[in-house]
């Protein structure tokens, strides 16, 4: 097959030396293909590799229903007991009512009390200790728990990471765990489609047993579910149509009555939702205060009934929910004028207010205050005890109202996931994982004879599970329900080890838990996919079923017998479901046991009526109970941890094609030192294609031989899409290796000729040394993710090669002022040596700032924010920031000065004066940011009453942020398409005008024209670019990100700059050698350092969401996630524009090698540019091979996961940048600009026009 | 002997037209390699009761500093560095109070040089604010095995610094000499600081343990490739008798390749 082509390569291979010699004109069609062939490769790679890398569960679409129990109904009890005829209900309702508060971020400790916190208040003041702003703020949790020990119970509620709240809450509904995939999409949750118990509570069509029951259902209330829902809005993208408001279709329809509530999307009951928005992170109170606000229409009786006039209780109690709500403007919302528009007031004609107050079933409502207040102020801050105090007295009128009412009412209090030390919350560390939950009821569901008895269950259970081979599966926390609340203790545990207060111990039990218990106790069926086990002591202390056996072995039976035939279902649906044989046999196994001892149970009390009260009974009950509980958790230990399906085939596959073009892309660099793209192109394509059509085919053929044996599931897109990109890189590699290979040939041909010229030796060695250096620093960056510790360290690692590399650039700089032959040569080394040392300098203070990672805590102090616990930057250091705005275009000025392009207009308009206005205004947007903070974080301190969220800037911040893009888009921009070149004419009155023998002169009669700004014609036009993106980055960045930024701007024109001078000291430009790989992998060093500098890390809980908002007034998915992009990944933007500066810097305007050739010239900036991604490529294949090989090392998750995850966006990202924007625009358009020789000479003769 | 004695004077002359010997006026002999062994061996050990190199890092790294530069100071002061040069050149020129001043200008320029490195140090990564008595006690050591021997055969002559350090493939002797220890010894001292990061949890993890350990298992491997290079391999090529003429000879040529060899054996033949 290759043979035509070998053949037709020969032939082509005088061509460039043909068509040198006449007129090339620049073309960009080969550049345009490569690349474009290149980045789609790459795409498709991470695709392929992630498809098979990150997890992937089966989502079944199957429901549970009221009417058909999990396991087959025992026919001969059914028919002894005719009353109950069918089934409606998997265990008979409990509470009739359920009032669901979450409360975000609730951490353990934070509803836990300690009587020790207030003596440490008086005795340790002198060592230190002082007790925390978030603990005892919550006493009446523990003073109803003293009081009712009987009708409450305090829990720590064990999350599953990643601890975000929309997986959370995912979690929560549908008693699922979650899928890595997911982790991401908080920015934009999604519908659920699994089962879930909101539907159970919505969904008509779930209840088959309508016909037969409809009375019973009527009457007790038990089907029909009205449906209240308050706070945080991630709940209504996570269930649009469950939580869809009924008030709209009550209004319009004046018939609406219970029955033709059936028509309308075939629910069941009234729904009131009213969500709050949730990213603004500064908001400490919206959210709280409408939850707050609205909870008492529905607690309290309306105000103008009789009950509430005639019970000055109610009244006071009225007044004491006014007072929480901080902003008082949410009290004047129309829900709560009666007369006001009734298209917006909760209550209609046909759910009136006492309706609302009457007939609600469940309340869904969640507060963010103390997540936010987490989140910007950290947990050491006193606006937390707030914010916890405001929830404690929620807590206590919420029990009053239920201890008022006369159904049986249930109050499950709980966080979906803790926060660290910092506030923050997403990872798997204890305290983010560590929430609590308190559940409370106004009748007895916990009596102490139960609780004895659940003891005993746990302990048999915990036997079992002791017993068992699969240790490794079981986690300490599902091994043993019993936990001590080290987080308490842990904060005040002094230097020398002691521990002045003691832990708390506390029951433990897994979120997703709660599922079967708040669906069982309400009368509802288990969702179909649910994991967890029930609660015991919602069921312990009662009786049920047809023989009424002990409520908590029913309980637990169903929930076993329900979890059995979702994994009998699930295994079924998928051949490769990734389950171990060995764990299948052993949950069959359990479960059989289990059912074989409740059968024996049920016979030994078959004729007994009175052998429940029995001692041997009860113990045989609570054994088969506790072999049920072991089988439960069993299950979700061996899927937790074996969820992961990974797909070796596809691994391997997107593997192969990214390194394939990490190879074609360091031939590419190669070959184009010599060749043209489109030559490259017009050798290749035919191969290209046809290896691309015949791997294409060979691998959907082989997919489907691995599929129908059953060895993978690789789809035929997947199949497909490996095999042409596989193909089409792979051919454009054989071509142009083989095209190298014969320019080595030539090469050697023609230095044999001229071997005894070699003058260049000592800088040919240098390039050599330093181009070596170079490619061990980049094997070390890549080698340092086969250590969980360097990965984490990566940004030390990052500054310390950098350093290196830079040191040696030093080194050849030094050795370059002596060695080189001519005074310019020496003042060139001079000149680099100078550069280096700055940018030697500029490395480690860059490296200065930082966020730490989790890891990283008791070594590193984060200083990206000014204050070590602050998540506000401090207000000097964005004064600091406006430094920058004069610091920056000076720089810029003064490298431009040397080819004296400063003169310009572009420059004097643009960099003197537009870009500082500019920069200006996003420095005192930022400065006006800090001071807002601290503003709020000190009123938020000091006051309890005022509203903190708004701040009297906001709209000038707003202006500011927009009037700085606006300028740089609007203005800067559009001069730089305008006319790009920084070239103006000088009239000197010098007569002889060849004095300045650098710069060409047009011969005036009298009077010299020197064009200025002749030298450095390129490179200035193409940094005038830079300046205007770095404008629009800099807006996007805080205070000390923006230091950064400008410093990495600096540092690249440093780099330029010293390298361009290296070349002249060095190699007198001429020789073919050059030291571009050296620059490359430097300047990527410089965008990995400041990548960390700019406060990020490789982790997810470090995205800046907050900037989101700069400039925007209200969430908009597209804008604010562009915002957060150029935030995250600012600095390997504003390098990859920098990379055609290394090439095109100090080339003048009549270049000769540039206007002889342009089409080799691109290929050399394309050369630069693959090396460049060449890097990136690298680090990120490296990271993804080593998070495919830990793939079951336990920080898989935490470290090597998230660091593959984020150099795909870096590479895609710095690719599209480099190939399209700064090569396939910018570049070509300067070059073309500059090469139509007409042009040139309009400009120089319209600026000698004006300067006469 | 006496063919000796004409032999040395007449490198000087043929020196002056490639070289200025008088540029480097020692030559190790070897002393120092098997000194320099145990003396860096001692200052690592150090089995002094109440010197705990993870509690007390700097007071340890005083010690064997002063340990360090205890043995230099005897080399320069017993001028063993020195070699190759006669006689009476030596009695005349090493005064004892010129010896006084050489171990005077080693120790100053030693102490000039860590200042150099600690801000190198700094500038790869260690502390700026605090630990400065770690940084800089470690730069004190790693100057000592690294910068000293450069030091006491290069003196101050920045040109021969360049030559010596940072071409790569030095000539003579004393710039093998030289560089053999330099890189050796940044290069090791370089790599030690793999084990600052590790989370293994360690006593010597803490820095600026790694750097300094590394610099000294530098300075071991330094010296036996500076003796396989300067001795080793130069009186495998040669015959024995003839050592010490081309131990001269090696003062101008680049390396005794084959030509060099046939070329000395025509020489000598000459000569007899």
């Amino acid at each position: 097959m290759n043979s035509p082509e070998l053949s037709q390569q020969r032939s082509g291979n005088r061509q460039p030396a043909a068509t040198k010699s006449e007129e090339e004109t620049l073309s960009a069609r080969g550049h345009w293909i490569v690349s474009t062939t290149l980045v789609t490769a790459l795409a498709v790679g991470f695709w392929l590799f992630s498809n098979g890398f990150l997890l992937t569960r089966m989502v079944l679409p199957d429901h549970s229903t009221a009417s058909v129990l999990p396991f087959p109904q025992p026919a001969p009890t059914n028919s002894d007991g005719s009353a109950a005829g069918k089934t409606c209900e998997w265990y008979p309702a409990k509470f009739e009512r359920a009032i669901i508060l979450v409360v975000d971020a609730m951490r353990a400790d934070f509803a836990t009390w300690s009587d020790e916190i207030g003596m440490v208040d008086s005795e340790d003041r002198q060592h230190g200790i002082r007790p925390k702003p978030y603990h005892n703020r919550m006493p009446v949790i523990n003073s109803l728990s003293a009081k009712f020990p009987e009708q409450t119970m305090l829990y720590r509620f064990r999350a599953d990471p990643p601890t975000t709240t929309l997986q959370r809450l995912k979690g929560l509904t549908t008693g699922q765990l979650p899928t890595f995939i997911d982790a991401g999409s908080n920015f934009a949750g999604s519908a659920i489609n699994e089962d879930n118990w909101l539907q159970a509570m919505r969904w008509q069509s779930l209840y088959a047993c309508n016909d037969t029951g409809s009375d019973k259902a009527s009457v007790s209330g038990g089907y029909k579910r009205n449906l209240v829902f308050l706070g945080d809005d991630t709940w209504i993208s996570l269930f649009p149509e469950e939580l869809s408001d009924t008030h709209a279709i009550e209004t319009n329809d004046t018939l609406w009555n219970e029955q033709s509530e059936v028509a309308h999307g075939k629910r069941r009951g009234w729904a009131r939702v009213r969500p709050f928005p949730s990213l603004n992170v500064w908001d400490l109170d919206t959210v709280d205060d409408g939850v707050l606000s609205r909870l008492p229409l529905f607690l309290l009786p309306p105000e103008d009934s009789n009950e509430s006039t005639s019970n000055p209780e109610i009244s006071a109690e009225r007044k004491l929910w006014r007072q929480l709500v901080k902003q008082q403007g949410m009290l004047a919302h129309p829900d709560f004028l009666p007369s006001s528009s009734p298209d917006n007031s909760m209550s209609t004609k046909n759910v009136g207010a006492e309706q609302l107050h009457g007939d609600w079933d469940v309340i869904i409502a969640h507060g963010l205050g103390v997540d936010h207040c987490g989140h910007r102020f950290g947990p050491d801050h006193p606006a937390i005890s707030q914010k916890l105090g405001q929830m404690n007295q929620a807590i206590e009128l919420i029990v009053q109202a239920i201890n008022r009412s006369d159904k049986p009412t249930v109050l499950y209090v709980f966080g979906d996931h803790g926060m660290d030390s910092k506030g923050d919350h997403g990872g798997d560390s204890p305290r983010e994982v560590d929430a609590a939950l308190w559940t409370y009821s106004n009748v007895k569901w916990n009596t102490h004879e139960a609780g004895q008895r659940i003891d005993r269950v746990l302990e048999a259970a915990e036997s079992i599970l002791g017993n068992l081979s699969l240790t490794d599966v079981l986690d300490g926390d599902l091994r043993s329900s019993w936990w001590l609340n080290t987080h308490l203790s842990d904060d005040y545990r002094l230097k020398d080890g002691k521990q002045p207060v003691k832990p708390v111990k506390m029951r433990s039990v897994p979120q997703i838990d709660l599922v079967s218990t708040l669906t069982m106790s309400l009368g509802l069926h288990i969702p179909f996919n649910n994991l967890g086990a029930v609660i015991p002591e919602f069921f312990a202390s009662d009786s049920s079923g047809p023989d009424s056996e002990w409520g908590l072995l029913r309980a637990l039976r169903l929930n076993a017998a329900q979890v059995m035939r979702y994994l009998e279902k699930y295994m079924d649906s998928s051949k490769s479901h990734g389950f171990s044989n060995e764990a299948v046999q052993s949950w069959r196994d359990m479960y059989a046991s289990a059912e074989t001892g409740y059968r024996e149970l049920v016979e030994l009390v078959a004729h007994n009526h009175r052998a429940h009260e029995q001692s041997h009974v009860m113990l045989f009950e609570e054994s088969v109970a506790a072999q049920y509980y072991a089988f439960l958790r069993v299950v979700l230990g061996t899927l937790r941890q074996m969820w992961a399906q990974f797909d070796s085939v596809l691994i391997i596959a997107g593997l192969c094609i990214i390194v394939e073009v990490l190879v074609a892309l360091v031939l590419l660099y190669l070959v184009l030192r010599q060749d043209t793209l489109d030559h490259i192109v017009g050798i290749s394509w035919k191969t290209g294609l046809g290896g691309a059509a015949a791997a294409a085919i060979a691998a959907r053929s082989l997919a489907h031989v691995a599929n129908s044996r059953a060895l993978s599931h690789v789809t035929q897109l997947e199949a497909t899409a490996f095999g042409a990109v596989a193909g089409l890189v792979g051919a454009f590699i054989l071509v142009i290796s083989l095209r190298l290979a014969q320019q080595c040939r030539d090469e050697q041909a023609g230095s044999s000729a001229k071997d005894s010229v070699d003058d260049q030796g000592s800088g040919r060695s240098v390039a050599y040394t330093l181009n070596a250096v170079a490619l061990v620093m980049a094997a070390i960056h890549c080698l340092a993710f086969t250590s969980n510790s360097f990965t984490f360290n990566e940004d030390s690692i990052v500054l310390y090669l950098a350093q290196t590399l830079t040191l040696a650039v030093v080194l050849a700089a030094f050795k370059s002022t002596r060695s080189s032959s001519s005074d310019q040569q020496k003042a060139a080394g001079f000149r680099a040596l100078v550069c280096s040392l700055i940018m030697l300098a500029l490395n480690r203070i860059t490296s200065y700032s930082t966020v730490c990672r989790e890891e990283q805590l008791p070594g590193c102090t984060p200083t990206f924010y000014g204050a070590p616990s602050a998540s506000i930057s401090s207000t000097a250091l964005a004064s600091l920031n406006g430094c920058m705005v004069w610091l920056v275009p000076y720089i810029i000025q003064h490298f431009l000065r040397r080819s004296r392009s400063d003169q310009a207009m572009l420059p004097k308009l643009w960099v003197n004066v537009g870009m500082r206005i500019c920069m200006g205004m996003a420095a005192v947007y930022w400065v006006l940011d800090s001071i807002d903070g601290t503003l709020a974080s000190e009123t938020a301190a000091s006051q309890s009453t005022a509203s903190s969220s708004k701040s009297d800037w906001s709209e000038l911040r707003l202006v500011l942020a927009r009037m700085s893009v606006g300028i740089a888009v609007g203005g800067g921009f559009a001069a730089w398409v305008a006319s790009p070149f920084c070239i103006d004419v000088a009239v000197t009155a010098v007569p002889q005008a060849n004095r300045a023998a650098k710069l060409p002169t047009i011969q005036a009669t009298k009077q010299a024209a020197i064009i200025l700004g002749f030298g450095n014609a390129y490179g200035a036009a193409y940094l005038m670019l830079v300046s205007v993106v770095f404008c629009v980055l800099y807006a996007f960045q805080q205070p000390m990100g923006g230091i950064m930024l400008s410093l990495l701007l600096v540092k690249l024109l440093l780099c330029v700059e010293t390298f361009d001078s290296l070349r002249d000291a060095l190699l007198d430009g001429s020789s073919n050698t050059s030291m571009v790989p050296a620059q490359m992998t430097l300047m990527a060093l410089l965008a990995y350092l400041d990548y960390f500098a700019t406060g990020h890390q490789f982790t997810l809980v470090s995205i800046q969401w907050s900037t989101a908002f700069v400039g925007v007034r209200e969430m908009q998915l597209i804008v604010c996630g562009a915002i957060v992009v150029l935030n995250t990944f600012g600095s390997f933007i504003l390098t990859s524009l920098c990379v055609p500066l290394a090439v095109l810097w100090n080339e003048s305007l009549g270049s000769q090698r540039l206007r002889l050739a342009p089409n080799s010239y691109i290929a050399r900036v394309t050369g630069a540019a693959s090396i460049f991604a060449a890097y990136i490529v690298l680090v990120s294949v490296s990271t993804a091979v080593f998070a495919a090989w830990f793939r079951r090392h336990l920080m898989v998750w935490k470290i090597f996961a998230p660091r593959f995850m984020f150099s795909v966006p870096v590479v895609l990202l710095s690719g599209t940048v480099l190939f399209a924007a700064a090569i396939g625009f910018a570049t070509i358009r300067v070059l073309r600009l500059g090469l139509s020789v007409g042009n040139a000479q309009a400009i120089v003769a319209q600026k000698i026009a004006q300067a006469r | 002997m006496p063919a000796k004695k004409t032999s040395s004077a007449e490198p000087l002359a043929v020196g002056s037209s490639e070289y200025d010997s008088k540029m480097y006026p020692v030559e190790p002999n070897g002393i120092e390699l098997m000194l320099g062994g145990m003396f860096s061996a001692m200052a690592l050990v150090s089995p002094r009761r109440g010197l705990n190199l993870y509690e007390s890092p700097v007071k340890y790294l005083c010690v064997s500093a002063t340990v360090l530069f205890g043995y230099y100071a005897i080399l320069t002061f017993a001028d063993i560095y020195c070699f190759k040069v006669s006689d009476s050149q030596r009695r005349r020129t090493r005064t004892l109070g010129s010896r006084f001043t050489a171990v005077l200008k080693m120790g100053l320029g030693t102490l000039v040089s860590a200042f150099v490195l600690s801000v190198i140090f700094v500038l790869f990564g260690a502390p700026i604010f605090s630990q400065h008595g770690e940084t800089y006690m470690a730069a004190v050591n790693v100057s000592f095995l690294a910068v000293t021997p450069a030091i006491l055969t290069l003196k101050a002559d920045i040109g021969a610094w360049r030559k010596a350090l940072l071409s790569l493939q030095p000539k003579t002797l004393p710039e093998k000499w030289a560089a053999g220890f330099f890189w050796c010894t940044m290069v090791t001292c370089w790599a030690g600081a793999y084990f600052v990061p590790m989370d293994w949890g360690r006593p010597w993890q803490r820095w600026p343990i790694p750097i300094v350990g590394g610099a000294f298992l530098g300075y071991l491997i330094g010296l036996m490739f500076v003796a396989v290079r300067c001795f080793v391999i130069p009186l495998g090529r040669a015959d024995f008798n003839e050592t010490e003429r081309l131990k001269r000879e090696m003062t101008r040529q680049p390396l005794p390749g084959a030509r060099s060899t046939d070329q000395a054996s025509s020489e000598t033949k000459k000569l007899k």
